[in-house]
């Protein structure tokens, strides 16, 4: 019950926090610039205008997720509300998971209002997205958006201000997106050839946003893309097992965050 | 899959036997008793045999004719010249024989309407020269076991292995070709469609063959060229098969106005694979929805012009190849357009590339900033193949970039501002689009009610 409250509340505040706003404008103009590129070509599958789209929004949404949910984190502590909140009887794990869904509505709220405008403007129009792509491209940033909340919300709990939740949240977006491949090719150059591969693999389970864009990319049809080495698993992963599997993952991924996240909140808890 | 295979098998064995009358012996006898020239026309019914023709003769159907083996042997062999073969049907449950359903050994003879059902190798031409094949269908009937990718891959030599093992109850059938040339020049292949097969259309060592309106599909190789010189590769289509046209150690090929398409499900997938391929032209075909859809290696000389490359995962890659002519083609919506490395010997020339920033300044078409393509994803998988994992990941073309500026690279110094012809891409359906709207309409409002619980004052 308490976190239905937390959600309640978080998705109040999400929607009076202008950031939320300018993020909602930044995102929208954003699918719409997308749709631009899109309307060039219709046909479906994995094509150059699906691989620019993933491109640009694994760029953005993590990025987004990461600032605007830290954020909220640390605000509960820099405000004094936690402070408040924790006079009553309110355990940490509560009040942590009606955050994580208060902020999931709030940016899956956000993400819906760019993709139903440019829905709409598109088939107004008569170019834009198609159906499937639209739908694709909607739970796909869905999907991202779940995992890197479970990010944002321990980096929340191990910041102490805005100031430091925007340090790492920036860092560990640029590791988990922009450096990624460099420092694994760097440092895979340290291990044995025959290792590369499960390192690989097991280092992709462990980033969301690769795991999230290889799944897309397969159930695009395009697994095949990765290679030789890749053909099991790849195969694996088209499968209804596959599909099982990955949600899986993703559950466990957010738990783990979660449970840290927790702990890490418990920890500071105590220390008041 | 394997049990399919046994059930597809039991089937055949179960087919009503209906007038597999004395006539089996009398047809061969028939054969053997006519003189050259003869035609002889086979009333309709089922026949087991198996059968040799060895002189010049018609054999044509009046209804459906079957012709099936009873032993080893392939079901029809021809050892002979002008033989004229029309409108049969011919089944072959033997598996890993190393001869085919049909054998021909001989020179200027035409089969045509045919029916092929076997379970290994469909037709094989040994030194037969000036045949012509046409509307033939081939169907392979041995279903697809859990392939693996060694399999499947670039190992030819495991086609050799297939023509070797004996038949036995507990050995896994194998595919064979559709039709087979070895050492057999000048022929014609017309209009003929093979459906998996493992490869469609199998040349080696022969010479001055046209290949022409042929289709294959569901094979690991559409057409397979292994030391040919002068072959015609006209008008073909290839359409879900591990590689569309597979060219090698192969000289003064043309393949023209062709069309391979969607070969892009298995990982060692390719629209037109050259290796080792000479002074040869590739012109006008079409080669849309591969997973790679160009792959030139090794190669030299050769011309490759007014191609269409759309909607490949990878355009085309080209890789230690020399002195070949690239201009003219079109490059639309591959996720990558174009990779290549070791190749800044080869001439790259008013192409057209839709993702280009192009730029004319002196309004002759041509765009002054030059194209180029980035070796770095060839180079870095080359050493190590997995990090193909790394395809289109955001980082790596961030990584990509920065190693873009300052290497020698090979580049398309004045590629084409427009399209050569507008590509057809076909727009959404009405229905998709209302759907969309819909869709995007609910979407919205999903959005709106939770921004209004979110933001009304209770």
């Amino acid at each position: 019950m308490h976190m239905y409250h937390i959600a309640r509340r978080e998705l109040k505040m999400g929607f009076r926090n202008p950031w939320s706003y300018s993020f909602l404008a930044l995102f929208t103009l954003f699918t719409l610039a997308l749709m631009v590129i899109q309307s060039r070509s219709y046909l479906e599958g994995y094509t150059y205008t699906t691989g620019t789209m993933l491109t640009l929004v694994l760029y953005l949404l993590p990025l987004m997720t990461i600032l605007l949910s830290s954020f909220s984190l640390t605000a509960e502590k820099e405000e004094g509300s936690w402070q408040l909140l924790s006079t009553y009887a309110l355990t940490t794990s509560s009040f942590l998971l009606g955050k994580y869904f208060g902020q999931a509505l709030v940016l899956i709220a956000i993400v819906c209002f760019g993709y139903g405008l440019s829905g709409v403007i598109g088939a107004l129009l008569g170019a834009g997205f198609s159906f499937s792509t639209l739908l694709f491209l909607l739970s796909f940033s869905i999907c991202l958006i779940l995992m890197f909340l479970g990010i944002a919300m321990l980096i929340g709990a191990l910041s102490k201000n805005r100031w430091q939740a925007l340090t790492w949240g920036v860092s560990i977006w640029f590791f988990l997106i922009l450096a990624w491949p460099t420092l694994l090719i760097s440092a895979l150059s340290f291990v044995p050839y025959t290792w590369i591969k499960p390192v690989l693999q097991f280092a992709t389970i462990l980033n969301p946003a690769e795991l999230v864009r290889l799944f897309s990319v397969i159930s695009l049809g395009g697994g095949s893309i990765f290679g030789p080495e890749y053909y099991k698993w790849v195969n694996w992963f088209d499968s209804p097992f596959g599909v099982v599997g990955f949600i899986t993952l993703c559950f466990i991924w957010i738990s783990l965050m979660l449970l840290l996240a927790a702990f890490v909140w418990e920890r500071g808890r105590r220390h008041d | 899959m394997l049990l399919l295979s046994l059930v597809l098998l039991c089937q055949w064995s179960f087919l009503p036997v209906k007038s597999l009358l004395a006539a089996t012996d009398s047809l061969q006898a028939k054969l053997d008793q006519a003189a050259p020239g003869d035609v002889i026309t086979i009333p309709a019914g089922e026949y087991d045999g198996p059968f040799r023709v060895t002189k010049p003769l018609t054999l044509q159907a009046s209804g459906e004719v079957i012709l099936r083996t009873a032993t080893d042997d392939p079901v029809l062999t021809i050892d002979s010249n002008q033989v004229i073969l029309r409108g049969l049907k011919l089944q072959d449950k033997r598996i890993n024989q190393p001869l085919a359903t049909l054998v021909i050994r001989g020179n200027q003879n035409l089969v045509e309407q045919v029916e092929i059902d076997t379970m290994g190798t469909g037709i094989q031409l040994r030194d037969a020269s000036f045949n012509e094949l046409r509307q033939i269908r081939v169907t392979g009937h041995v279903l697809d076991p859990t392939e693996s990718a060694a399999d499947i891959g670039h190992d030819h030599s495991a086609h050799m292995l297939l023509t070797q093992k004996q038949q036995d109850a507990n050995t896994k059938a194998k595919k064979g070709n559709g039709i087979d040339l070895r050492q057999s020049h000048q022929n014609r292949l017309f209009g003929n469609q093979i459906i998996n097969a493992f490869d469609g259309l199998y040349l080696e060592n022969s010479h001055e063959n046209l290949l022409e309106q042929n289709q294959v599909e569901k094979s690991r190789y559409g057409i397979h060229l292994m030391g040919t010189s002068k072959t015609q590769v006209l008008e073909n289509t290839g359409n879900g098969n591990v590689t569309g046209a597979m060219l090698m150690d192969t000289a003064t090929a043309t393949v023209r106005n062709n069309r391979f398409l969607k070969q892009k499900d298995n990982p060692n997938s390719q629209g037109i694979l050259l290796y080792s391929v000479t002074d040869s032209l590739l012109e006008g075909n079409r080669i849309e929805g591969n997973r790679v859809g160009l792959y030139v290696e090794n190669s030299s000389g050769n011309d490759i012009t007014n191609n269409e490359l759309m909607l490949n995962f990878i355009g085309m890659q080209v890789k230690d190849s020399a002195d070949n002519q690239l201009v003219f083609n079109q490059f639309v919506s591959n996720v990558i357009q174009a990779q290549a490395q070791d190749s800044e010997a080869d001439s790259f020339d008013g192409n057209y590339w839709d993702n280009l920033q192009g730029l004319d300044v002196n309004g002759d078409e041509r765009s002054d900033l030059s194209y180029e393509m980035n070796p770095f994803f060839l180079a870095l998988t080359d050493a190590v193949p997995p990090y193909q994992l790394f395809f289109q990941s955001p980082g790596f073309v961030f990584l990509e970039s920065l190693f873009s500026t300052g290497s020698v690279q090979v580049r398309d110094a004045s590629p084409l501002m427009t399209p050569i012809s507008t590509v057809d891409q076909g727009g959404p359906l009405e229905s998709s689009r209302t759907q969309t709207g819909l869709l995007g309409a609910l979407l919205l409002l999903i959005s709106l009610t939770f921004i209004y619980i979110g933001v009304k004052r209770k």
